[in-house]
């Protein structure tokens, strides 16, 4: 699959991270951890090489692009600070984490699990849900009167986000655990 | 430059939501002639497959740090381009078959950028606030930078020269005869309910009056306050605007008396910590 990748080095150069920093890096299917500069933007996770543990080159060397993913906190008897990220369609390939704390860790991983598209629009229809409620409008005329984004399967959406909020039971991230909750007060 | 490929490609055919899907016309890079094209947006990732219903994409655009704007040479078709800043960096043209496709196309692009629905929560989270009565006293209110019409920055993570693209459309919007510029206007197609929809992409297309605020420089990720010679009071919305949202969300609205002393008093308070600041430094 061809991708803009020109187009994204340069970007690369000049991005406005919301998060970066360094760890080192283990992608699936490979056995040793790289050293690497972490950029995190919107949904996309640049990483750059280092040297001697500041970035070496201007233009990033690979990119994640964080949706359907979910972070983990693993176990890995070389490092102490150590999380996964994995991706829905291909479950066994981990990638691999390694960081100076439990802080940084823990940090990276509400970072990218609040990072994917998906997350940002059901946080919205959360958001829409809790106005019409707040206005003692039930849920279902939040989401007709809401035509900003006009997605071709809004109702099925609603559903999934349903399941999407089981699914992220599992997730370690607090910012997760939290809309759950709210969506469960506010659903009917 | 390495990218995880596999997950994208499952990404692109899964149930996750579709913000539009079409046929659209695109121009080869090495072949110069159009090809058509399955075109298929979720979020800010834009696909396209040899046709609809086939199993693997034939290329990904990352709508980050580009710009959409008409098309200069093919003037007389619907023709426009997602265009990305930096040497040998390419322009996407892709070719619709009729005006309202077009600036469909045109409209779900600009607004696929992550930046538009951060600015959504950000309003959604203020009028939830509002209807909770808690002032908010601890932040600025706040408007995005504009960029100069009428291309329009997706993802406003860069700002490369806002300049060059408005002299460039000038040119040709006069030229063109069969299509107009869908970012002329500045409202967004009304509902079925007569509403228009919340619009901050409306933010973004702007007939700029101040251009002395062009500095090429990338606009900030967290918005900042205005720092004209004027003060600007922008309004959240009210409950009155969700039933009937106006496009331009930050029309003054009546405000009371303590939140326009409170917001006066902060700006007022910030430009005397300025000034004291570079009196400090010398002049």
């Amino acid at each position: 699959m061809r991708f803009n990748e020109k187009e994204l080095r340069y970007v690369s150069r000049k991005i406005s991270a919301d998060r970066e920093g360094r760890l080192a890096h283990k992608p699936p299917r490979e056995n040793g951890y790289k050293e690497r500069w972490f950029k995190l933007m919107n949904n996309l996770l640049f990483y750059y090489r280092t040297d001697h543990g500041v970035m070496s080159e201007t233009e990033a060397c690979g990119i994640l692009v964080l949706e359907k993913c979910r972070t983990q906190i693993e176990v890995d008897g070389n490092s102490l600070f150590v999380f996964s990220i994995v991706f829905e369609d291909d479950r066994d390939k981990k990638h691999m984490f390694s960081g100076q704390n439990e802080n940084q860790i823990r940090e990276w991983m509400d970072a990218i699990n609040r990072a994917s598209f998906d997350h940002l629009r059901s946080k919205i229809q959360v958001l829409r849900s809790q106005i019409a409620q707040r206005r003692g409008k039930g849920p279902a005329l939040a989401l007709s009167e809401q035509q900003v984004r006009p997605s071709m399967q809004e109702t099925k959406e609603h559903h999934r986000i349903r399941q999407d909020k089981h699914f992220s039971l599992f997730f370690p991230s607090e910012i997760g655990r939290k809309d759950i909750g709210e969506a469960l007060l506010v659903d009917l | 430059m390495r990218l995880n490929e596999r997950n994208l490609v499952s990404y692109a055919t899964c149930n996750s939501p579709v913000d539009k899907e079409g046929y659209l016309m695109k121009k080869g890079e090495i072949n110069k002639g159009f090809q058509k094209r399955w075109f298929v947006l979720k979020g800010n990732l834009l696909f396209y497959f040899e046709k609809k219903g086939d199993r693997e994409p034939v290329g990904l655009i990352i709508l980050e740090g580009c710009t959409v704007e008409l098309s200069p040479e093919f003037s007389d078709t619907f023709t426009f381009g997602i265009s990305f800043q930096g040497p040998g960096c390419r322009t996407y043209v892709l070719q619709a078959e009729s005006q309202e496709e077009m600036e469909s196309w045109m409209k779900a692009i600009t607004s696929a950028g992550y930046e538009y629905m951060k600015l959504m929560v950000a309003e959604l989270n203020r009028q939830l606030e509002e209807l909770n009565r808690i002032p908010d006293a601890s932040s600025l209110e706040v408007i995005p930078k504009r960029s100069s019409a009428p291309a329009v920055a997706v993802g406003s993570l860069i700002d490369f020269g806002g300049e060059n693209n408005q002299a460039a459309a000038s040119n040709y919007e006069t030229a063109s005869a069969k299509r107009f510029n869908p970012f002329n206007q500045e409202l967004s197609p009304v509902d079925e309910f007569g509403a228009r929809p919340f619009n901050p992409a409306s933010e973004f297309l702007s007939k700029s009056k101040d251009r002395s605020d062009s500095a090429p420089i990338a606009p900030p990720r967290k918005p900042r306050a205005v720092t004209t010679s004027e003060f600007h009071v922008p309004m959240p919305l009210t409950s009155n605007d969700i039933s009937r949202p106006k496009t331009d969300v930050y029309l003054k609205r009546p405000r009371t008396f303590l939140e326009m002393h409170e917001e006066f008093g902060r700006q007022i308070q910030s430009r005397i910590h300025r000034s004291m600041h570079s009196s400090a430094s010398g002049s």
